[in-house]
């Protein structure tokens, strides 16, 4: 038999062998699909740190739009931009709320 | 008489894209995982770490689904994402100092890492043998007999994966073969 033969029997051989060996177990794919599941469930309910970091960036400009504000109240008289004060404080509020709840998602 | 139909991988993406609650992605892992999981430990030289990356890898996969565009073979895609998981993971086992860089059977010579539990007896010492004539395989050789072979891609799918002309994979594959020829104990006895 020549090289060239003997080599290409080989290969089909070779080939054959590594056909033989089956690694299957359905332990395995469970185990995918429960982390796949795992991973989307947690990707449902938890924001990413990208989102938790905009709301504390969101409430620090309402509080320093609100310090603003606030310092231009005239105290005595009661006169200047309360309304827009108390909406701001209530914007901070709701900004600092969905904060704190995005990182205790996250946590 | 009627005919039972295997829907294709595409057939399956198309359908876990559109229906995620579906069993046609398991239907994926179960056709495909055990090529996956011998290609890796091809790679990695170890059973744990394999399977592992394999997991890893079918996470990615399920993640960017969407992003398929059948312009090659499901499985091809599934090897491209899994070499790059390898990749990542030994860069980083590097970086950590936790490994040389050499992975493949480094320090794992005398335990078949191509160890199937299931398998015959034969197999398993065919699994040893060839982990102990893959040794002698420059690490070029190896990743396209791992690609050629153990992931059963063609020598052009393996050519698209390395970045690699298509000539010099069959150089690779050519001396792979005969060096492999020479120290495989079970087809030296067979023949």
């Amino acid at each position: 038999m020549t090289d060239r033969r003997q080599q290409e029997n080989f290969e089909l051989w070779f080939k054959k062998e590594i056909s033989t060996i089956q690694i299957e177990d359905a332990k395995f794919t469970t185990n995918v699909l429960r982390k796949i599941q795992a991973k989307h469930q947690k990707s449902m309910v938890a924001p990413d740190t990208w989102t938790v970091w905009s709301w504390l960036f969101c409430s620090v400009c309402l509080g320093s739009l609100l310090f603003q504000m606030l310092i231009q109240i005239d105290t005595d008289a009661l006169t200047g931009p309360v309304a827009e004060c108390l909406i701001l404080l209530l914007a901070m509020k709701a900004t600092i709320w969905q904060y704190q709840k995005s990182l205790l998602y996250q946590q | 008489m009627t005919e039972i139909l295997t829907p294709s991988d595409e057939d399956l993406i198309r359908i876990a894209r559109l229906q995620p609650q579906s069993c046609a992605f398991e239907q994926l892992i179960k056709r495909h995982q055990s090529r996956l999981r011998l290609y890796l430990r091809s790679l990695t030289g170890n059973i744990e770490l394999a399977d592992e990356l394999a997991q890893e890898t079918l996470m990615k996969v399920h993640r960017s689904l969407s992003q398929f565009k059948f312009e090659s073979s499901f499985k091809t895609w599934v090897m491209a994402i899994a070499r790059n998981t390898f990749l990542d993971h030994a860069r980083l086992a590097i970086y950590r100092g936790s490994d040389n860089g050499h992975f493949f059977l480094d320090g794992h010579s005398t335990e078949a890492s191509l160890e199937v539990s299931s398998n015959t007896e034969d197999q398993q010492i065919f699994a040893l043998d060839l982990n102990q004539a893959f040794e002698l395989l420059s690490s070029a050789e190896r990743e396209v007999i791992a690609h050629c072979y153990f992931a059963d891609l063609s020598m052009k799918e393996t050519a698209m994966i390395l970045k690699m002309p298509l000539g010099t994979v069959k150089t690779h594959s050519h001396r792979a073969l005969i060096k492999l020829r020479e120290n495989l104990h079970a087809w030296n006895s067979d023949d």
